[in-house]
């Protein structure tokens, strides 16, 4: 089993690189963003009692969650791809859903997971941004992400039959995750039905997660604690794709390309 | 190798097959024809384990391939009538892909990749983005990536679509040579000239069922008729029991010679006209005929690709 789904991973890892430039746009553009928002973010820490804070601790969390999140309109792409290139059927007369499953997921997962550290870091040093917490605990709340993103992507794609529908729906997720999660604002300045609604979505615990470990310097202990409501809706999400997907399950891509 | 027994299988209120039975033995090369629509793609979908039946058993190898498919998985390769590759891969990447899938691994990999490279002429385009290949050379990767791990049971889907002669000819030479070497092949087509050129034997599905199924001479004894065509400049005259079709007449005859013979004499001045005479002995086509009705129409892909859908 093992086997095949490893054949699986390098197939999509070589899938990716041969289209490397989506992923890429998605890991600069939030990074540009940044550049706009810091501004702000910096004079918004500095009234809340946060002089030296760059900007970065408020808007670098937001803005890494927001394009993880578009990231998943392209990763979920290459899912739809095989039924466009009628591959789907031909990998699955080798292997069973599982397998096949773990080899499509586990590359969605590198990838998500390499979108986040580079953007993190990457802002973290532009920014000049201090991390007051260790950065083990930045690391656990990213690796939790990762996995709940995979566990969104999946979930889109039991429901969506076309591609279109797929990229709706994740735009759909984009907005509320991003919304109610504080991509865009802190969580008190939003209004009240915002804030009731925000813990039940998991950019919520990700992003007051992430904030608390960089500005209160909050340890790995507090986000492990923030990481297990991420999971819980990580196995939600995968929860609902496995209810839902079927092996025999007619997937219509856009185009084929 | 093979065995169907009893195959039903509907789609909503549409029954595609209705009690189907099939047998292929190692070595065979079973010529499956059908109009579109008729149920060979679903039925190689159901032996295949892509799609569940409602009725009947599929036996491979012995196995129940309802219930082992894990276990048959390797011994049967499929190429889908829709062409399957990655075309953003190199032709060897797709090979290694599938061979890996298929569980050949390491040197026996990197071997058997070499050997159905040369097989299928794609050794020198090992290195080329798949997409990038013409029509016949992705047809004969698309059908390579069923012959890596060693099938004895080989299901190919109109394998030569869109393939130009000479892909065509290197394809049919690799099935005969798997034949040879105990393979049994399943080889689902509307080209009938294919069949013949393979020495294969015939099976014929229609309603559901497969309504003539034996050795292709045996076929063609029972059923063929031969054919006298008479080609005239101009519109041909109309003669009593002779099909009329713009310049030609033809009638189909146990002795066709002695049928043109007699039109020839019934010409009057008509026979100034006259510029050719044909005699088609008996063929797979006109059996085909015979037993269903209707001509053997080539295949637009999307066809019976929406029939197994629906």
């Amino acid at each position: 089993m093992l086997s095949r789904s490893l054949t699986l991973v390098r197939k999509d890892l070589l899938l990716y690189r041969a289209d490397l430039a989506p992923i890429l746009i998605m890991v600069v553009l939030p990074l540009g963003f940044l550049a706009f928002m810091v501004p702000v973010n910096r004079a918004l820490l500095e009234v809340r009692g946060y002089p030296g804070a760059t900007g970065a601790e408020q808007a670098l969390p937001g803005m890494m969650v927001m394009f993880a999140l578009f990231l998943l309109g392209i990763v979920g792409d290459q899912f739809y791809r095989e039924y466009g290139w009628n591959t789907w059927d031909r990998v699955r007369l080798a292997g069973d859903m599982p397998e096949i499953m773990i080899g499509k997921t586990v590359p969605a997962l590198a990838i998500l997971l390499a979108q986040l550290t580079i953007v993190f870091g990457t802002g973290t040093l532009l920014f000049g941004m201090d991390i007051a917490g260790p950065p083990l605990a930045v690391a656990v709340l990213l690796a939790a992400f990762a996995v709940c993103l995979v566990g969104v992507l999946v979930a889109e794609f039991a429901l969506c039959t076309t591609f279109s529908q797929f990229n709706a729906l994740n735009v759909v997720v984009v907005t509320v995750f991003s919304g109610l999660g504080g991509a865009f604002a802190p969580i008190d300045l939003l209004p009240s039905w915002a804030q009731a609604a925000a813990p039940f979505t998991p950019t919520y615990w990700v992003i007051e997660g992430l904030r608390s470990v960089i500005l209160d310097g909050q340890g790995v202990a507090y986000a492990l604690q923030m990481a297990v409501p991420v999971l819980l809706f990580a196995t939600a999400f995968v929860v609902i794709a496995a209810v839902r997907l079927r092996a025999g399950d007619v997937k219509v891509p856009d185009n084929v390309r | 190798m093979l065995q169907v027994r009893g195959l039903s299988k509907a789609y909503g209120r549409l029954e595609v097959l209705r009690g189907l039975d099939l047998d292929v033995r190692p070595g065979e090369i079973c010529g499956l024809l059908g109009r579109n629509g008729a149920g060979k793609t679903t039925l190689v979908s159901i032996a295949a384990g892509l799609c569940a039946a409602d009725g009947g058993s599929v036996r491979i190898d012995g196995l129940d391939a309802f219930h082992d498919m894990r276990r048959i998985r390797s011994r049967v390769g499929v190429a889908p009538q829709d062409l399957g590759i990655y075309p953003t891969l190199s032709v060897s990447a797709n090979l290694a892909c599938f061979g890996g899938l298929n569980g050949v691994r390491g040197s026996a990999l990197r071997r058997r990749i070499a050997e159905v490279a040369e097989e299928l002429s794609l050794h020198d385009l090992l290195s080329r983005r798949a997409g990038t290949l013409s029509g016949g050379q992705k047809r004969r990767l698309h059908t390579a990536l069923a012959l890596l791990h060693g099938a004895k049971l080989l299901f190919l889907d109109e394998p030569t679509v869109g393939a130009d002669v000479v892909s065509r000819g290197e394809l049919l030479a690799a099935v005969k040579r798997l034949a040879n070497d105990g393979c049994a092949v399943v080889y689902a087509t509307h080209h009938l000239a294919e069949v013949e050129d393979m020495g294969a034997s015939v099976a014929i599905l229609e309603g559901g069922v497969i309504q003539e199924r034996g050795d292709l001479a045996v076929v063609v004894a029972r059923h063929g008729r031969s054919t006298a065509e008479l080609e005239f400049a101009g519109e041909a005259p109309v003669l009593a029991g002779w099909e009329h079709d713009g310049a030609c007449i033809r009638r189909t005859a146990p002795d066709p010679a002695r049928a043109a013979a007699a039109a020839i004499a019934a010409l009057d001045g008509d026979a100034t006209r006259l510029r050719n005479v044909r005699i088609v002995p008996a063929n797979l086509e006109s059996a085909y005929l015979a037993v269903t009705g209707h001509s053997p129409e080539p295949t637009p892909p999307e066809m019976e690709r929406v029939d197994a859908v629906a």
